[in-house]
C-alpha cells in the first residue's frame, strides 16, 4: 500500500486529564518516534486509554500540548487531525458494506470515485480481505471485522495509527494470527502506531518501544529487553511477569558490579547505567528463569558461563513444586524468610522435593532498583 | 524520551486551557444550535402552556374550586373512573396475554392481531359502538330484545373503557410474560413444584412489577380521556369534560385552568410511580433469555375457558368495528337498516375534516420523528449540562392529559406574541409535542445499545458532528424514527382531547367531529367519520410496512 505521507512523530508535552477529583493522566510527556510501533501498558485505570483518546481528539487534556508531525493539535477538533483509530469492538458501521466501511473516510476527505475504488481494494488485499467488498459486518468473523477496521484506518493514510487494544475480543489463537499479521502491516506500510494494551506479552512481540504506565504518569520507557530485565522501579518489576524482589543494602558499587549485602550473605549484582551510594537501601530482582535450584551446593557450575567464582548462592527452603508441562515452578523461601519463585524448564521427571536446598544466579541477569522507587516518579506532585 | 517533569509548563498549560475552550465552542455550533432550539421550543410549546394553567387562575379562581361541588364531583368521579377502569381493564389483559403469551391457546396469533387493534384506533370508537350496541336504539338491546335501557352514566363509561383500554394493559403484561424466566420455571419443576404453584411462585412474582407498570398505564390513559366520557357518560362528569365545558361552554378559562391543574395531579402521580416501577424492573431483563423447549401451560379445562374466553373477546372486538362499519352504510341505524352512501358521501367526501387530519396528523409525524430523534441523540451521546432536565422533558409530555396541555395552548397562544389560535400551526406543535414521549423513548433505547466507538470512528475518520449524524447514526437509528412517525401519526389521528379546544373553522379535524356528530346523534355520518379514520390508519401503517421493507414495531415499547 502506498504510503502518501512520510512518516511522523507523535509528542506529547506534560499533558494532564483529570475526572472529577481524579487524575488519570498526570503531567505526560511522551515522543513517539516517527515510522515506530510504540505501545502504552499498564494494567486497567491506568490512563493509556485515555492518552490515546486525548491524541485522537475524543477527549480533551485540561492542560499540555500534543503534537503530530510538529503540528499542534490539541486546539483541533478530532475530524480534522488524520488520525485513525481501531476500535476495541471495532465499532463497524453496521448498516454499511465492506467496501463503504472502508471508502467512508476516502468519501468524506472527496476522494474521486475511481480512486476511492482502487485505495479500497488496495487496502483489503492489505488485510487480506479481498473479495469481501459487499458484505455487511455483520457476516463476518471477529477476526475479519477487526481486519475490516485495519483496513478502514489505513486507507485514509493517517498520520498516526491509534489502536486502542483492537485484540481484546479474539479468542487466544487467533489473537496470536492477528497480532503477528498487525506487525507485518504496521512495519510494511511504516505508519506511526501507538498501541494500547494490558497484556505485556502482546506488548512485547509487535512493539518497537513500551512505555509502562500507572497511575496516570509513566514508569518508564524503553525496548521490550529493557522493560523485562531491566525494571526502573518496582512497579514495572512487578506489573511485566513474573519477578523476584529481595531488599539489600550496597556494600560497594563499581563501575556496573554493585555488591550487596542480603539475607546473610553477599551477593554480586550489575546494573547498567545506574549509580548507587554504599549504604543504601535497594532492591535486587531477578527473572524466575534466570534462577538455578539444585539440593545440593553449589549448584553445577556449567550452568553458568561467567566465572564461576561470581556465581551468587543463596540456601534455601522449597515450599512448593508445581508442575507446569514445559516448565516446573517452585515456591522457595529465603534465609530472611523472602518468597521467590524458581522456574525449571524441560523438568522432566527430576523434580525437587520439599525440603533444604540452594538456589543460584548470575550477577548479569539481575537488576538493582532503588528501593523507594516504590511506582513513583522523580517528581512528586506538587 | 524522558520522564515526566512536573511543575516546568504550568503557565503554558493554562494559557492552553483557554485556548481549547474556546475551541471548544467554535468546534460544534451545529450542537449549540440543536440544543439551543431544542431547549427553546420545549419551553414554548411544553413549559408555557403548563405554565399559564398553573399561573393564571387568581386565588379566588382556586377558592372556586372548594366552593363548587360539581367541580370536586367531577375529581372524585374522575379519580373512581380511573381506578375502577383500571382494575377491570388490566384483570381482562392480564387474562388475556396470559392465553395468548403464555398459555398459547389456539388460535393465539389470530387473537394477538385482534388485541391490538384498537390500539391503533381511537378509543372513543369503542363508545360509538357501544351505543350502537346497547343505546336507545341499540342494534341488540332495541332492535332485538326490545329493551331501552340507560347506558349513559358511570356503568357504561367503565364497561366502554374497560374494553377501550384493555389492549394497553394486554399490550404492556404479555411482554413481561414472554420475559419472565422459563428456566426458572424448568428450575421449580426440577424440585418438584406443580403447574399451580409455578405459576403462583414463580411467574406471578417476577411479572408484578410489570403488571403494575400496565395497571399505571391504564390508569393515566382513563384519567386523560375525553371522548368516552362526552359520548356515554351522560350526567357522571369527569375532570376533562368538566374543564371543556368552563372552557366552551361558560368561557372561564381560569376556572377551567384550575381544573386542568387539578387534574394534572393524579396525572402526574401516576407517571412517577410508573416510571420508577419501570426502571426497577430489572430482574424481569435478567432472567429473561429467550424461551427455551416449552413452558408449562395450564390445565386443560383452564385452557380450554381461556380459548372461548379470548374468543369471545375477539368477537366482541370485531363487533365493535363491525357495528360502526354497518352504521356507516345504513340509513337510519336502530329503525331503517337499507344500504346508502348518503352518510359517508357526507362526512367524509363533502366534509374537508379526514384531508385536514391527515394532512396535519402527517405534517406532526414528520416533524415530531426527526426532533425526537435528534433530541434522543443530543442527550444520549453529548455532553451537555442538564441532560437529566432535558430527558425528563421529553417524556413528561406522556404524563400530561391532552385536556391539560390544549387548555394550556389555548391560553398561551391566544394572543401576544405568539397568537396563533386557529390557525393549523398550533394544531400541529400540539399534537408533536403532546405524542413526542414514544418517539423520544424508542429513540433513546435504541442509542443506548449503539456502541459510542461507531460515532467515534466516524468523526476519527474525519467527519463533522453534522455529517456523522447524517451519515451514520440517522441510518443507524432509522427503526425509532420509524416508530415516532407512525406513532405520532396515528395518536394525532385519534386525538380528541387536546385538539377539540384548537380547532377553528377552517381547521377542524375528524376525531373532534365524530364526537360532535355522536353527540348530536347524527350515528350515521359519525361512523362513517370513524371508519375512514379507521382506514386510513390501516393503510398508513399497510404502506409503511411496504416501503419500509420491515416490520414496523410500533407496539413493542
Amino acid at each position: 500500500m502506498r504510503i502518501a505521507r512520510a512518516a511522523v512523530s507523535v509528542d506529547l508535552k506534560n499533558v494532564t486529564k483529570s475526572f472529577g477529583r481524579t487524575r488519570v493522566v498526570d503531567s505526560v510527556d511522551l515522543h513517539v518516534e516517527p515510522g515506530k510501533l510504540t505501545t502504552l501498558l499498564g494494567p486497567s485505570g491506568c490512563g493509556k486509554t485515555t492518552t490515546l483518546r486525548m491524541i485522537a481528539g475524543f477527549q480533551e487534556p485540561d492542560s499540555g500540548e500534543i503534537y503530530i508531525g510538529g503540528r499542534r493539535v490539541d486546539v483541533l477538533p478530532a475530524y480534522l487531525r488524520n488520525t485513525a483509530m481501531v476500535f476495541q469492538d471495532y465499532a463497524l458501521f453496521p448498516h454499511m458494506s465492506i467496501f463503504s466501511n472502508v471508502a467512508y473516510g476516502l468519501r468524506i476527505r472527496g476522494v474521486r470515485p475511481e480512486e476511492i475504488k482502487k485505495r479500497v481494494t488496495e487496502a483489503l488485499e492489505l488485510v487480506q480481505l479481498a473479495g469481501m467488498e459487499n458484505r455487511f459486518p455483520a457476516q463476518l468473523s471477529g477476526g475479519q471485522q477487526q481486519r475490516v477496521a485495519l483496513a478502514r484506518a489505513l486507507v485514509i493514510q493517517p498520520d498516526a495509527l491509534l489502536l486502542d487494544e483492537p485484540l481484546s475480543n479474539l479468542d487466544a489463537k487467533l489473537r496470536e494470527a492477528v497480532r503477528s499479521e498487525l506487525r507485518d502491516i504496521q512495519q510494511r506500510t511504516g505508519i506511526t502506531s501507538i498501541y494500547v494494551t494490558h497484556d505485556q506479552e502482546e506488548a512485547f512481540s509487535l512493539s518497537d518501544t513500551v512505555v509502562v504506565m500507572s497511575e496516570g504518569r509513566i514508569q518508564q520507557v524503553g525496548t521490550p529487553e529493557d522493560i523485562y530485565y531491566r525494571p526502573a522501579n518496582r512497579f514495572v518489576a512487578e506489573f511485566v511477569g513474573t519477578t523476584n524482589l529481595l531488599s539489600a543494602v550496597v556494600l560497594t558499587a563499581q563501575r556496573e558490579h554493585v555488591v550487596l549485602a542480603a539475607a546473610g550473605t553477599t551477593l554480586v549484582a550489575t546494573s547498567p547505567g545506574r549509580r548507587f551510594a554504599p549504604g543504601q537501601s535497594v532492591l535486587l530482582t531477578v527473572r524466575p528463569e534466570s534462577v538455578h535450584i539444585a539440593a545440593t551446593v553449589p549448584p553445577a557450575g556449567e550452568e553458568h558461563r561467567g566465572d564461576p567464582g561470581e556465581l551468587n548462592v543463596l540456601p534455601c527452603q522449597v515450599v512448593k513444586t508445581t508442575f507446569l508441562g514445559s516448565r516446573s515452578r517452585h515456591t522457595v523461601r529465603l534465609p530472611d524468610g523472602t518468597p521467590w519463585t524458581v522456574d525449571v524448564s524441560d523438568p522432566g521427571t527430576a523434580t525437587m522435593t520439599c525440603g533444604e536446598a540452594f538456589v543460584a544466579f548470575a550477577p548479569e541477569r539481575t537488576h538493582v532498583i532503588a528501593s523507594e522507587a516504590l511506582g513513583g516518579t522523580p517528581a512528586s506532585p506538587g | 524520551m524522558e520522564l515526566s517533569a512536573g511543575k516546568a509548563q504550568r503557565h503554558t498549560g493554562r494559557h492552553n486551557r483557554t485556548l481549547t475552550r474556546a475551541g471548544k465552542v467554535m468546534r460544534e455550533p451545529a450542537l449549540v444550535f440543536v440544543v439551543g432550539g431544542s431547549v427553546a421550543l420545549l419551553v414554548v410549546f411544553l413549559f408555557l402552556p403548563l405554565g399559564k394553567v398553573l399561573a393564571m387562575p387568581g386565588a379566588g379562581d382556586w377558592l372556586s374550586y372548594f366552593e363548587t361541588p360539581r367541580f370536586v364531583r367531577a375529581t372524585l368521579n374522575s379519580l373512581f373512573m380511573a381506578a375502577i377502569s383500571t382494575a377491570s381493564a388490566t384483570i381482562l389483559g392480564f387474562a388475556f396475554a396470559y392465553a395468548v403469551t403464555y398459555a398459547e391457546v389456539p388460535g393465539s396469533r389470530i387473537f394477538r392481531i385482534i388485541g391490538l387493534l384498537p390500539l391503533m384506533s381511537p378509543p372513543f370508537v369503542t363508545g360509538l359502538a357501544f351505543i350502537l350496541l346497547f343505546g336507545r336504539r341499540g342494534l341488540i338491546t332495541w332492535t332485538l330484545l326490545g329493551l331501552r335501557p340507560d347506558i349513559y352514566g358511570w356503568k357504561g363509561l367503565w364497561a366502554v373503557q374497560t374494553f377501550a383500554f384493555f389492549p394497553t394493559a394486554y399490550l404492556s403484561i404479555s411482554s413481561v410474560l414472554k420475559a419472565a424466566g422459563s428456566n426458572l420455571e424448568f428450575a421449580a419443576v426440577n424440585v418438584g413444584a406443580r403447574r399451580w404453584r409455578v405459576f403462583r411462585d414463580i411467574v406471578l412474582p417476577l411479572a408484578t412489577p410489570g403488571i403494575a407498570g400496565a395497571a399505571l398505564l391504564v390508569a393515566s390513559q382513563v384519567l386523560a380521556d375525553f371522548g368516552n366520557p362526552m359520548l356515554i357518560a351522560g350526567d357522571f362528569t369527569v375532570l376533562a369534560t368538566e374543564s371543556y365545558l368552563e372552557l366552551i361552554t361558560n368561557w372561564s378559562p381560569a376556572r377551567a385552568a384550575v381544573l386542568s391543574a387539578v387534574l394534572l395531579v393524579p396525572a402526574l402521580v401516576v407517571f412517577l410511580v410508573q416510571r420508577s416501577i419501570v426502571e426497577r424492573r430489572s430482574f424481569v431483563t435478567v432472567t429473561g433469555k429467550p424461551i427455551q423447549g416449552t413452558r408449562m401451560g395450564p390445565v386443560p379445562w383452564l385452557k380450554w375457558g381461556l380459548t372461548v374466553f379470548c374468543l369471545a373477546i375477539a368477537l366482541f372486538v370485531l363487533a365493535i368495528y363491525g357495528v360502526v362499519l354497518v352504521c356507516a352504510f345504513v340509513k337510519t341505524w336502530g329503525a331503517d337498516f337499507t344500504l346508502t352512501a348518503y352518510h359517508f358521501v357526507m362526512a367524509v367526501i363533502r366534509g374537508r375534516e379526514l384531508g385536514n387530519s391527515l394532512m396535519l396528523s402527517a405534517a406532526a409525524a414528520a416533524f415530531s420523528a426527526l426532533f425526537t430523534v435528534v433530541l434522543a441523540y443530543v442527550v444520549q451521546f453529548k455532553q451537555v449540562p442538564g441532560k437529566a432536565v432535558l430527558d425528563f422533558a421529553a417524556v413528561l409530555p406522556s404524563a400530561v392529559p391532552g385536556t391539560v396541555l390544549g387548555i394550556g395552548y389555548v391560553l398561551a397562544f391566544n394572543s401576544g406574541p405568539l397568537a396563533m389560535t386557529g390557525t393549523a400551526f398550533i394544531i400541529i406543535t400540539f399534537m408533536i409535542f403532546h405524542y413526542m414521549a414514544v418517539g423520544y423513548r424508542t429513540a433513546s433505547g435504541m442509542l443506548k445499545q449503539i456502541d459510542r466507538g461507531i460515532e467515534e470512528a466516524s468523526t476519527n475518520l474525519g467527519a463533522h458532528s453534522l455529517r456523522s449524524f447524517w451519515s451514520v447514526m440517522l441510518p443507524l437509528m432509522k427503526p425509532a424514527f420509524t416508530t415516532g412517525l407512525l406513532y405520532t401519526f396515528i395518536r394525532s389521528m385519534n386525538s380528541v382531547s387536546g385538539p377539540i379546544f384548537l380547532i377553528s373553522p377552517t381547521w377542524t379535524l375528524a376525531s373532534v367531529s365524530i364526537i360532535n356528530l355522536a353527540d348530536h346523534g347524527y350515528w350515521g355520518q359519525a361512523s362513517s367519520l370513524g371508519v375512514a379514520v379507521v382506514g386510513s390508519i390501516f393503510v398508513v401503517l399497510g404502506v409503511a410496512r411496504f416501503v419500509l421493507g420491515e416490520k414496523v414495531r410500533l407496539f413493542e415499547i
